[in-house]
């Protein structure tokens, strides 16, 4: 019952959404829902591609002749990096969603705003029917000292937030399979208590129990996936 | 010689590749300026954001994924975006959203464009003439100003639930128009 309230309240917000204009919680509330659930990511998907279309019929008109040449001209000291692509849209794709789901997108939005939502949502559109799961962080002790993100697609990664942790220090991140095989995937910092980090993976997300940050004398955290 | 695609000048430009970049913004620079002169209406201004635009799309190249979409339209979001931005602090649209929107549909000469894309746009500006006033209205301020619902509602003097029904309504209403002949 609460899913199909959740949503119509998303339903409502889907035209803003996808025009990337939704403001303020209901945004965060609404991005937060769309993570889990693929009925109404489809929908967002299907709205944003009408408005895109709608986007296409502004008539053409050529610019002024000096247009060319002033565009190149800014675009000599905007010459962008040569970075890695693949680590670049796997740091864009996991800042976006992790951003979006915490809280990093509320209040009036500007055009790097919409364009992270934008991503956001076409980050989740590439999954096509695969999904993004979120789980809280938690120790035997503390009910929620971060968060964990999974994100199944070409490649699935996972990304670690830590907000709280009681204990500072390298964390080694595992996994742990629904098949109960622990398999190390790197090491998270935490500085006072904070700390994040992310990693593709070989595993389906759909085979991860847990995700466990380990660290001698420190309490184990750990997200349950399963 | 074939020209090279989309996808192709957008990897020269993730690499700095100049000549990438003049032969992207000579392809893409009437539409984008186009878009940006229907949003903010004043022709200079229109450059600033078009320019902004291609120096966004410089700058972000490498972050392009082709399974999200076509890069005209990541292309042409980016510069929706910034015209948005450009225009966000007026009291008034530039354009009354009726008379923008009869500009939309207005129809164009077939020998303008390419007999594909005139078809594509001739289908998508069917389905929008098809819509009436009070559902296009809102569509349009919404996709073309970066209006909220409440903006909308309070610039119409409309309450806010009525504002998001009718752009709810006129959106599933273009959405089956546009995907019946998708499939």
């Amino acid at each position: 019952m609460a899913e199909s309230q959740a949503c119509q309240e998303t339903r409502e917000l889907l035209p803003e959404l996808a025009a990337g204009v939704a403001e303020g919680g209901a945004r965060a509330v609404a991005l937060a829902h769309l993570g889990r659930c693929l009925d109404c990511r489809r929908e967002l998907s299907e709205i944003t591609a009408v408005l895109d279309d709608l986007v296409l019929l502004a008539p053409e008109h050529e610019p002024s002749p000096g247009f060319e040449t002033s565009v190149l001209n800014a675009l000599a000291p905007a010459r962008p990096g040569r970075r890695p692509l693949r680590a670049t849209a796997f740091a864009a794709a996991a800042a976006v969603l992790v951003a979006a789901l915490t809280g990093g997108l509320v209040g009036r939005q500007t055009s790097d705003d919409r364009q992270l939502a934008r991503q956001y949502r076409d980050t989740l559109a590439v999954a096509d029917g695969r999904y993004f799961v979120a789980a809280d962080i938690s120790t035997a002790v503390e009910p929620s000292t971060g968060h964990a993100f999974a994100y199944q697609g070409s490649p699935s990664w996972v990304f670690i937030s830590v907000e709280s942790a009681s204990s500072s220090g390298t964390y080694q991140v595992q996994l742990i399979t629904t098949d109960h095989r622990a398999i190390d995937i790197g090491l998270c910092g935490v500085t006072d208590g904070k700390g994040s980090w992310g990693t593709t993976i070989q595993v389906p997300i759909r085979d991860i129990s847990r995700i466990q940050l380990v660290r001698a004398g420190a309490p184990t955290m750990s997200a349950r996936f399963g | 010689m074939t020209p090279l695609t989309d996808e192709s000048l957008l990897v020269g430009m993730a690499v700095g590749d100049q000549d990438a970049a003049a032969a992207f913004v000579r392809r893409y620079q009437a539409r984008v300026y186009g878009l940006a002169l229907t949003v903010v209406a004043i022709p200079a201004l229109a450059e600033e954001v078009a320019q902004e635009s291609f120096v966004k799309a410089w700058q972000h190249a490498a972050a392009y994924d082709a399974r999200r979409g076509r890069v005209a339209t990541w292309l042409l979001t980016i510069t929706r975006n910034a015209a948005i931005d450009a225009v966000r602090y007026r009291r008034e649209v530039p354009l009354d959203p009726d008379v923008l929107t009869a500009k939309l549909v207005a129809d164009q000469d077939p020998s303008a464009e390419p007999a594909d894309r005139f078809a594509t746009m001739d289908h998508i500006r069917g389905a929008l003439r098809q819509l009436p006033l009070e559902q296009s209205r809102p569509v349009v301020l919404m996709t073309f100003y970066g209006l909220t619902a409440k903006d909308i509602a309070e610039r119409d003097g409309l309450p806010v639930g009525t504002v998001k029904s009718r752009v709810r309504r006129g959106l599933g209403a273009l959405r089956d128009r546009l995907g019946a002949s998708d499939g």
